[in-house]
C-alpha cells in the first residue's frame, strides 16, 4: 500500500536520516525495522513544527526552518557518534508515512545539521540543528579580491576592492551602452599596464575607452582571463579612468560559450559556478520552465563589484524575473508566479479544513498583511556602474485606484538585473496591475492530506467566498508527529497575471473559474470579457 | 496459577556469542536479544533458518524461552535445542514450540515455553516455513534462561489492562486522524504474606532489575504463551510488614513492552 495521507487511521511515522561520511544513521519516533533492511532507531523525542517558507512576495527567498530535533540520548550514543564523526553540514532527510514498508514513506525536507553551533545535549538527549541545504550554499559574492600581495604593481585606488563578477550584454548597443569599470592590476606591463575586468572569461570585450576616448586599437585584448592591457599610450591612475563595453560569463566558462543573459541561466550559473552547488541538485526542468515564461525583454546583467550576499543576488533575480525559489528533494527549483492549479490539481473544501475546539473552521483572511499595495510604482533601471546612478526611471500609476483612494500608495523599484527598456517598463506595469489591488493571504489549517505540501505548491480552495479559487502556499507550518498542517496561501486570482488564450479555449461565459484565471480574454472598450457579464472586467484596470 | 519471572536471562550475557543462517540488511541476529523488541532479525530466507547462541560458560541453567514480535504463522514449525557442544544431530534439549493464536484465529506475536531445565552450553533456536508463506521470517526478541517460581501467588486482585496509545485530536461528530500506536498491556499483581526469604528475593529481583531492565512474567503457566509478557517494572516495590517475617508486597504494575 503506497503512502495514504487521506486515511483516518495510521500507522504513523516521522522518519530522520542523517548522511554520516561512516553511513548513514537513522532515526524515528518509535523503533522501525524497515522493510529495504534498515532499521530505525526510535529516539525522536520531538521535531517542533517544520515551518517552510518562499519569503515575502516582495522579498522572495528561502527561508530557513531552524529545526531542532531532539533526540532521547540517555546512553550516549548519538553524542559519541557526534564525537567520531562530523555532522556538521551532513545532509538530513525527514520522511513522513505509515508502517514499515519504505515505499510507503515520502520526502518533506531535505537539509543538512547546521555548522557551526549546531549540536547540543544534556543528560538524557541531544539536540540538532537542521537548516536548508541554502544555508551551506550560501557565500558572500565576489569572492577574489585584488589583493596587492598578488598583484604587486597594480593602482593603488583599487587595492583591496573585489574582483567584479560580469554577466549580460554591455556592448555599446546594449541598453544605454553604459560601461564597466576596469582595473590596472601590472603598471609594468605594456604602455600603460594590464587591466582585469572580471574574474572570470568574459564572451568578448567590444571597446576600451580612456575616459571618453575609445582607445580599443591601443590594446591586447584577452577576454578569456577577463583582462586587456594597453599596448600603444599611457593610463595615469590619479587622474584617468578606464572603462569598458563587454558580453559577460558564458554558459562554459570560455569565450566560446554562449553569453548568460536570462535571469533563468544567471541564476544556474550562480548556483553551481559561484555556490558550488552539485548539478544534481539543480531542478533543470524548473529552471527551463521559469526560462519558458521570460522573454528577450526580460534579459538581465549586472556588474558584481561591491560585496553582496548570494542570498539578495538570488532575491533580485526572483522578484525581477516573477518567480519563487523553493528547495524540493534537495534539489533548487525556481517557480514562476502564474496560476497552474489546472482542474484535476488538489481541490480543498470546507471538509479539509480542520475545526477549532468551538467547531469553527480554523481559516483566516487577511488582506495585505505584508502592507504591499501601491498604485504608483516608481522603477529605476538600467545602472550604469561607472556613473554609479541609474540611466532611467519610469513611472506607472493606477489612476482610477489613486482617484478611488484619493491618496497615492507610492513604491520604488530598483532593478539590477532588467535593462532592456520593453521588459523593465513591462515589470513596473505588472507590479501596478497586481498590487493595486490589496492580496488576499488566507490562513487555513489543513487536514493531513495536505502533509505532504510545500512552498510554491498551489491547490483550489473551495470554502467561504472562494469558489475554487486558485491559492499558492507561502509558508507552511507542518506539525509531522501530531499531522498537523497550517499554510499561508496566497489568492492567485487576484493577482496571477493571464495568459494568452488558446485558440480552443472556452469563452468567459462558459468557462471556469480556473480557466478565467489561467486566460486572458479580448475585452470591449469597457473591459468586459463578456459584455452582459458586469463581473467580466478582470481584464482591464487602468 | 503460579507465578514465574525470568530476569538475568542467560541469553542475555555480554560474552554470549550468537551465529544465524541468514541475516537481511541492519536486521542482524545480535538485534535478537536488544531489549527493543522492534530491532528485529530478519532471515533473507524461509527453509530451515537457525540463531544460535554460545553461551561460553558451562553453568547457565534454562528452563524456559520466550520469543516476542515474531512474524511466524501457524503453518511454521519452531524448535529450541540445547546441546553440550555445537553438534545438533542429537541434542540433549529438543522442544517443539507451539504458535498460538488469539480467540479470533490470530497468530499470537509471542511464544513463551517452558520445559525441563538443563545446564548447557550450546542453545539453538530453528524455525522453518513449511507452507512457503513468506520470504523471510523477523524476530524481535529471544529471551531464555532460568525462571524463579514464587513460592507465594499472586493475589486474587491481579488486574490486566489492554491500552491503545493511538493519538488523535478529537472533534465531536467527527472521524478522528488517528495514528495508530501498539497496544500493551499493564499488568498489577499483588503478593501476601510473603516469607522473609521470598521477600528477600524480591529484592533481589528489584535490585537487579530496577525500573530501567525486561523480564519476562507469566501468570498463569497453564497457558504460558497468552499469559505472558514481556515487561518492564513501573512501581517501586513496596514491602508492607505485616507481622514477624511476613511481608506483603503492594501492587506491583508491569508494562508490557510490544514496540
Amino acid at each position: 500500500m503506497a503512502f495514504d495521507a487521506t486515511l483516518a487511521t495510521l500507522d504513523w511515522h516521522v522518519l530522520v536520516e542523517v548522511a554520516l561520511d561512516g553511513g548513514t544513521v537513522r532515526y524515528a519516533d518509535d523503533d522501525l525495522p524497515m522493510s529495504d533492511g534498515t532499521a530505525y532507531d526510535g529516539r525522536i523525542a520531538n521535531i517542533p513544527s517544520l515551518r517552510l517558507s518562499t519569503g515575502s512576495l516582495l522579498d522572495p527567498r528561502l527561508v530557513s526552518p531552524s529545526l531542532t530535533i531532539a533526540l532521547h540520548d540517555a546512553d550516549h550514543v548519538v553524542r559519541d557518534s557526534t564525537d567520531t564523526e562530523e555532522w556538521g553540514n551532513r545532509a538530513v532527510t525527514i520522511k513522513i508515512g505509515q508502517g514499515e514498508t519504505i515505499g510507503d514513506y515520502e520526502t518533506v525536507f531535505f537539509g543538512v545539521v547546521r555548522f557551526p553551533g549546531g549540536i547540543s545535549w544534556d543528560a538524557t538527549s541531544l539536540r540538532f540543528q537542521v537548516d536548508d541545504i541554502r544555508s551551506k550554499d550560501a557565500r558572500t559574492l565576489p569572492i577574489n579580491r585584488y589583493d596587492p600581495a598578488t598583484y604587486t604593481n597594480m593602482e593603488a585606488k583599487s587595492q583591496y576592492l573585489p574582483i567584479p563578477l560580469v554577466y549580460g550584454d554591455w556592448q555599446t548597443t546594449a541598453g544605454g551602452g553604459e560601461k564597466l569599470p576596469a582595473v590596472q592590476i601590472d603598471s609594468t606591463a605594456g604602455t600603460g599596464g594590464k587591466f582585469s575586468i572580471a574574474d572570470h572569461a568574459l564572451k568578448s570585450i567590444q571597446k576600451v575607452y580612456n575616459g571618453t576616448t575609445d582607445i580599443t586599437s591601443n590594446c591586447s585584448l584577452d577576454a578569456a582571463n577577463g583582462q586587456f592591457t594597453i599596448t600603444t599610450g599611457t593610463y595615469t591612475p590619479a587622474t584617468e579612468t578606464i572603462t569598458v563595453n563587454v558580453q559577460g560569463a558564458t554558459d562554459d566558462g570560455a569565450t566560446s560559450g554562449a553569453l548568460l543573459q536570462s535571469l533563468s541561466d544567471i541564476m544556474n550559473d550562480l548556483l553551481q559556478t559561484h555556490m558550488s552547488v552539485a548539478s544534481g541538485n539543480i531542478d533543470s526542468t524548473a529552471f527551463t520552465a521559469w526560462e519558458g515564461e521570460l522573454g528577450t525583454n526580460d534579459y538581465g546583467r549586472r556588474w558584481i563589484g561591491t560585496e553582496i550576499s548570494s542570498d539578495d543576488l538570488m532575491r533580485d533575480l526572483l522578484l525581477e524575473g516573477f518567480a519563487d525559489i523553493t528547495i524540493e528533494d534537495g534539489k533548487y527549483k525556481p517557480v514562476y508566479r502564474i496560476v497552474n492549479a489546472a482542474s484535476g490539481s488538489d481541490t480543498y473544501l470546507s471538509a479539509h479544513i480542520v475545526e477549532r475546539s468551538d467547531t469553527t473552521k480554523d481559516f483566516t483572511v487577511q488582506r495585505d498583511p505584508e502592507r504591499i499595495f501601491a498604485n504608483e510604482i516608481v522603477g529605476d533601471y538600467r545602472y550604469d556602474p561607472a556613473g554609479g546612478a541609474y540611466a532611467v526611471t519610469y513611472t506607472k500609476k493606477n489612476t482610477a485606484s489613486i482617484a478611488n483612494l484619493g491618496t497615492t500608495k507610492r513604491r520604488r523599484m530598483r532593478f539590477t538585473w532588467l535593462y532592456v527598456t520593453t521588459g523593465a517598463q513591462t515589470r513596473i506595469d505588472r507590479e501596478v496591475f497586481l498590487f493595486s489591488t490589496e492580496p488576499e493571504v488566507p490562513t487555513i489549517g489543513l487536514d493531513p492530506e495536505a502533509l505532504t505540501k510545500g512552498p510554491t505548491d498551489q491547490f483550489l480552495l473551495t470554502h467561504d467566498k472562494f469558489s475554487a479559487t486558485p491559492m499558492q502556499i507561502r509558508t507552511i507550518n507542518l506539525d509531522l508527529l501530531r499531522k498537523r498542517v497550517t499554510a499561508t496561501c496566497w489568492n492567485m486570482a487576484r493577482l496571477a497575471p493571464g495568459r494568452w488564450m488558446g485558440s480552443t479555449a472556452p469563452t468567459w461565459s462558459a468557462a471556469t473559474n480556473t480557466e478565467r484565471n489561467e486566460s486572458g480574454f479580448w475585452t470591449n472598450a469597457a473591459g468586459r470579457a463578456d459584455a452582459a457579464d458586469a463581473n467580466s472586467t478582470g481584464s482591464v484596470y487602468f | 496459577m503460579a507465578f514465574r519471572i525470568l530476569y538475568n536471562a542467560a541469553s542475555d550475557g555480554t560474552a554470549v556469542v550468537i551465529s544465524s543462517s541468514s541475516e537481511a540488511g541492519s536486521h542482524i541476529d545480535n538485534n535478537a536479544v536488544k531489549e527493543k523488541v522492534n530491532k528485529i532479525w530478519e532471515t533473507d530466507g524461509t527453509s530451515t533458518e537457525w540463531i544460535k547462541f554460545n553461551l561460553v560458560v558451562t553453568s547457565k541453567k534454562v528452563d524456559c524461552i520466550t520469543i516476542i514480535n515474531h512474524n511466524l504463522d501457524a503453518g511454521d514449525t519452531i524448535t529450541f535445542e540445547g546441546n553440550a557442544t555445537d553438534s545438533w544431530g542429537s541434542p540433549t534439549v529438543n522442544e517443539t514450540l507451539t504458535i498460538a493464536t488469539d480467540s479470533d484465529g490470530n497468530v499470537l506475536d509471542r511464544i513463551t515455553h517452558y520445559f525441563t531445565q538443563a545446564t548447557l552450553q550450546w542453545w539453538r533456536v530453528t524455525i522453518d516455513d513449511a507452507d512457503s508463506s513468506k520470504s523471510e521470517f523477523q524476530i524481535g526478541r529471544i529471551m531464555f534462561g532460568e525462571y524463579y517460581d514464587t513460592t507465594r501467588d499472586i493475589t486474587a486482585d491481579l488486574r490486566i489492562e489492554t491500552m491503545d496509545p493511538s493519538e488523535g485530536t478529537k472533534t465531536p461528530g467527527t472521524i478522528q486522524d488517528i495514528t495508530q500506536k501498539a497496544r500493551y498491556r499493564r499488568i498489577r499483581t499483588s503478593f501476601a504474606f510473603v516469607t522473609q526469604v521470598e521477600t528477600d528475593k524480591w529484592t533481589a529481583i528489584f535490585d537487579y532489575l530496577g525500573n530501567s531492565k525486561p523480564a519476562l512474567i507469566c501468570w498463569d503457566t497453564t497457558r504460558a504463551t497468552k499469559d505472558s509478557a514481556y515487561v518492564y517494572m513501573l512501581t517501586p516495590l513496596n514491602l508492607a510488614h505485616q507481622f514477624s517475617g511476613q511481608y506483603n508486597i503492594a501492587a506491583i504494575v508491569w508494562e508490557e513492552k510490544t514496540r
